[in-house]
């Protein structure tokens, strides 16, 4: 067969899929329900470069110097202490490469009623390096986008060398999924694990979930010993280490108990625990490699969380609620939350929400759901700033082309209005990313920043736009420092 | 128009020209038509081809084509020395230097990074990388390459064993010079073959240089059949599977139950295969239209019976080449037993390396050389061994098969790491309970991998009768057959991407 056939068989190949693209409509054509076909867009070749968005994945990870892991960074950080403030300008913050981190600085925005909102939380900051608070927390709150530490991790990491502060934070007793590297978890019984987000199980009568949203329920006591809940901590991370341990629980009998085991050692037995919600602290001075803690609860007895931190310094905490929206704080039991957010007694809240609701939900909707939210948080926490995130870039895929979710930027307009509406401050997620399609470029960098769902960010790529919120969140803490020398 | 025009004709890293892009079969067309034209005329149509790779090499790799244009230079010019020298002395520093510029150029780009990482965790240095080939290149002509970064030119490691096998090969006398150095520059850079093999021995390539175009119709309908199923297996089937599943798992292997990264697991073992033997399908159809002869590189490996019998039927091409310059070189199995075990497991090594710089590879290629001598000393004793029954061969086939997607852990993973988190779920948050929901949620993606995975287990004697059935069918049954594969395979290219579903609470 002579090679102008081939040419020949070919061109007409070509020839026969240009008619097909004119026949088919640029949407496709509806066979049944979801099934349409669809074919390439002569007119839509022509477009294709206008889709195509400006490489921002590549021009943020050349600023940054982030990791996979935040506690291996290179130390470069726009923190200034707070004695040098007199010559501090913003572009004195300064590590290796200045005019490219500008680039990465993408400020909060604040209410126009309340733009030192976050003064209060920055004393307590100052105090904190200046000896004179003890300690102080941040509540991270959002959807699966922080689960497993991300995001919260190089913020607290960062702000921990700056202003004090060890260990995990709150997490649950029973994870919902492992790889927190500050430690292993195990446990003796059956343990059940109920959350208020998601599905919720339907023999739970209660809404007490406590402020992770999720309680991890006592099994039935066996004869064999009391069921328990086993740590192994990695001390080498700065999450590993701790010298207190304060657990959240909920007992339905008076003379409830818990034993402390460390590093297979018994070291505390308490005894007598109330009924109802109560806040166990313990304390141990040297280094806990392991621990046991044997509960003497009845049968469905609670644990809302455990926090392991420092005496002192600031606690940051991941809560992560798969599926969540943010919009389930106020059917839970307020009492409750009430009480155990009192002994948490946080500095700021942040929330991190947006993306589930994106290819669902009426924008007005939810900001209207999501004011109700920030109220009740403003009603049990009250003088406790908020900082709300949106929502991420994610993409669709049309006629083979990713594109930015056409409800993403009503849905950053919602909660950005609903939370400057309600006097709190708003990091724009979506924006700092790179905006309108942005997401595909994370996806596509080498390394990976993002997973190929075009929704979920990977480690590295969490990483880079946590240090664009932390930048963000010390850029205010450096002027807020400076503009309140005098006061 | 103008943009049309530089559209064509520079280099941009987003649009590579590989086979699965429109932009690349337009350019086949063009290739063909003046093909059509010069093909009789021998050295015309070489050099032809050879500008055509250049050209093709340029709109893969920008620049680069330069190393390969350096690498047809020096290895034209040896294998003259070593075939004209009259002492032996020359020949053999010829061949010495041949392989020493290879492996150069092949370390430099690939294993740097590696190198400097190790050092710098052995010795708790901070030692950066900087690339002095940019550097050089900057200073003496003012180029602005950024001189922070080594990146790895497309197909090096494919062209650079295609090199020493030429080399070597004159230096054995197994093959004579090539006469023209155009020539040889189409055997090295001959771009259907160019960025992901097969592994071309001069031996086999050489002599089509010298001989007329044929093919007949025969095997243009053959052609045909191996591009249209590379092109299904690519990206109906590869392309599909990574994007919805496996990609997403092995991302965040902690973000997903064990059972999923198991099933992510087992798709990978599908995906390399049909994406790797995919492209080297469309390679050989491709170079077959052309007149050219490529040497099979798959042989349904997912059927081997041993480890040993899955790299006679994986790869074949490197398999061979590390057999022929490595494996046999060090000694093979002319040196006892525990040398034999010692060579095996220095050439797996090496062959792991070659497939990536880290040392997840390493593991990999040490697991199969494990492989290999655990099975030389399991069929010394095993009663089976030479049984033909049909439970025998399924065990057989079912244990290889385990054992290589096993080894694909690290093969697949981005690090260490990655690798011990997706043991961690599969041994301890495996969460059998959501396994309906999962198989139900994914239906698509299961159903594809299961259509993969029976297509690749049929009997050899179905898969024959759809080819010859192909084969002989008029030429415009073949065309319609053409546009509704193509059709078919852009429903699955353009298909909305599965959501992100959670499934543990």
């Amino acid at each position: 067969m002579k090679p102008f056939r081939t040419f020949i068989f070919f061109t007409a190949v070509l020839l026969l899929l240009f008619i097909v693209a004119l026949l088919i409509p640029e949407q496709g054509v509806g066979i049944t329900g979801d099934l349409r076909l669809s074919f390439l867009s002569v007119s839509g070749q022509f477009r294709e470069d206008s889709l195509i968005s400006e490489n921002k994945a590549e021009q943020l990870m050349a600023a940054s110097t982030v990791t996979d892991d935040p506690e291996a960074d290179p130390e470069t950080d726009l923190f200034s202490p707070q004695d040098t403030f007199g010559q501090l300008t913003r572009t004195a913050i300064v590590p290796a490469n200045a005019d490219s981190l500008q680039l990465s600085v993408y400020r909060l925005q604040f209410s126009e009623a309340n733009p030192v909102l976050l003064g209060s939380f920055f004393k307590k900051l100052d105090g904190l390096r200046k000896g004179k608070v003890r300690r102080s927390r941040i509540l991270h709150f959002g959807d699966s986008q922080i689960e497993n530490d991300r995001m919260t991790a190089l913020v607290r990491y960062r702000l921990q060398q700056h202003f004090g502060g060890s260990g995990t934070g709150l997490v649950p007793a029973i994870p919902l999924y492992s790889g927190n590297m500050a430690y292993e978890q195990d446990q003796e019984g059956e343990w059940g694990r109920y959350t208020f987000f998601g599905k919720r199980d339907s023999t739970i009568r209660h809404n007490s979930y406590g402020v992770m949203g999720a309680f991890a329920s006592v099994p039935t006591v066996e004869d064999a010993g009391w069921p328990y809940l086993y740590f192994r901590f990695n001390t080498f991370r700065r999450t590993g280490q701790f010298n207190r341990i304060r657990i959240f629980l909920h007992s339905y009998v008076e003379e409830a108990s818990l034993v402390f085991q460390v590093n297979d050692t018994i070291t505390d037995t308490l005894k007598h625990l109330a009924d109802g919600f109560s806040v166990v602290d313990y304390r141990h001075h040297s280094r806990v490699k392991e621990l046991k803690v044997h509960m003497g609860l009845p049968e469905g007895g609670r644990i809302y969380g455990i926090s392991f931190e420092s005496e002192g310094g600031l606690q940051v905490d991941n809560i992560a609620m798969r599926g969540g929206s943010g919009l389930i704080f106020s059917k839970m039991n307020r009492r409750q939350q009430q009480s155990m957010m009192e002994a948490l007694s946080p500095g700021l809240i942040m929330l991190q929400y947006g993306g589930n609701v994106v290819p669902y939900i009426n924008p007005d909707f939810y900001r209207r759901a999501f004011k109700r939210e920030l109220q009740f948080f403003k009603e049990i926490c009250p003088g406790v700033p908020v900082i709300v995130i949106g929502p991420s870039d994610m993409s669709i895929k049309e006629n083979g082309v990713f594109k930015t979710y056409p409800n993403i930027e009503p849905i950053r307009d919602a909660l950005q209005r609903a939370a400057l509406e309600s006097g709190f401050a708003f990091w724009d997620l979506y924006e700092a990313m790179g905006g309108n399609n942005s997401m595909p470029s994370f996806v596509q960098a080498d390394p990976p920043l993002a997973s190929t769902d075009y929704v979920h960010f990977t480690p590295l790529g969490v990483n880079l736009v946590a240090e664009m919120f932390y930048n963000a969140l010390i850029l205010e803490y450096n002027n807020h420092s400076f503009e309140d020398v005098s006061q | 128009m103008i943009r049309i025009v530089l559209d064509i004709f520079l280099f941009d890293p987003e649009k590579p020209l590989i086979f699965t892009r429109l932009f690349f079969w337009l350019f086949y067309v063009v290739v063909l038509l003046v093909y059509s034209i010069i093909y009789k005329e021998r050295a015309v149509r070489n050099i032809f081809l050879f500008a055509v790779s250049l050209f093709f090499y340029w709109k893969t790799s920008g620049l680069f084509f330069l190393i390969l244009v350096f690498s047809t230079v020096s290895d034209f010019y040896l294998g003259n020395l070593i075939h004209y020298s009259r002492r032996k002395r020359w020949k053999k520093f010829g061949v010495i230097m041949s392989i020493f510029i290879n492996l150069f150029m092949l370390s430099y780009f690939k294993y740097t990074y590696l190198f400097v990482d190790t050092v710098n965790a052995l010795f708790n240095l901070d030692i950066g990388v900087v690339n002095h080939l940019a550097l050089w290149s900057n200073r003496l002509t003012g180029t602005r390459f950024d001189v922070s970064m080594i990146l790895l030119p497309v197909g090096i490691s494919f062209y650079t064993f295609q090199t020493i096998s030429y080399t070597v090969d004159v230096y054995r006398g197994k093959v004579d010079p090539v006469k023209h150095i155009l020539d040889f520059g189409f055997y090295v850079s001959f771009f259907p073959q160019l960025v992901a093999g097969p592994i071309v021995r001069a031996s086999e390539f050489i002599p089509q240089l010298y001989k007329r175009y044929s093919l007949s119709y025969q095997e243009f309908g053959f052609a045909l059949f191996l591009i249209l199923k590379g092109l299904f297996k690519k990206m109906v089937i590869g392309d599909y599977l990574a994007l919805n599943f496996i990609d997403r798992v092995f991302a965040n292997p902690t973000g997903f139950s064990g059972f999923e990264n198991l099933m992510a697991l087992f798709g990978y073992s599908l995906q390399v295969y049909v994406d790797f033997s995919g492209y080297t399908d469309i390679a050989i159809g491709v170079a077959l239209l052309l007149g050219f002869r490529l040497p099979r590189n798959f042989n349904s490996p997912y059927k081997a019976t041993s480890v040993g019998n899955f790299w006679k039927r994986w790869h074949i091409s490197l398999s061979s080449w590390l057999r022929d310059y490595l494996y046999i070189p060090l000694g093979g199995n002319r040196r006892g037993r525990i040398m034999t075990d010692v060579n095996l497991m220095i050439t797996m090594l090496l062959g792991g390396l070659w497939h990536g710089a880290s040392w997840q590879f390493l593991v990999w290629g040490g697991l199969n050389g494990v492989g290999l001598i655990v099975y030389k000393l399991w069929k010394r004793i095993s009663p089976y061994e030479k049984s033909k029954h049909w439970a025998v061969r399924f065990w057989k086939i079912l244990n290889t098969f385990l054992f290589i997607t096993f080894t694909r852990i690290w093969f697949r993973s981005e690090s260490m790491e990655k690798a011990n988190q997706f043991i961690r779920q599969v041994t301890r948050e495996f969460n059998a309970s959501i396994i309906p929901q999962v198989l139900w949620s994914y239906r698509l993606v299961f159903l594809i991998m299961a259509l993969g995975y029976f297509t690749h287990w049929v009997p050899e004697g179905w898969k024959q009768a759809l080819l010859n059935w192909f084969i002989r069918i008029p030429i415009w049954a073949k065309l319609l057959i053409t546009v509704l594969v193509i059709f078919t395979i852009y429903q699955s290219w353009s298909a909305d991407l599965q959501p992100f579903i959670y499934f543990q609470f």
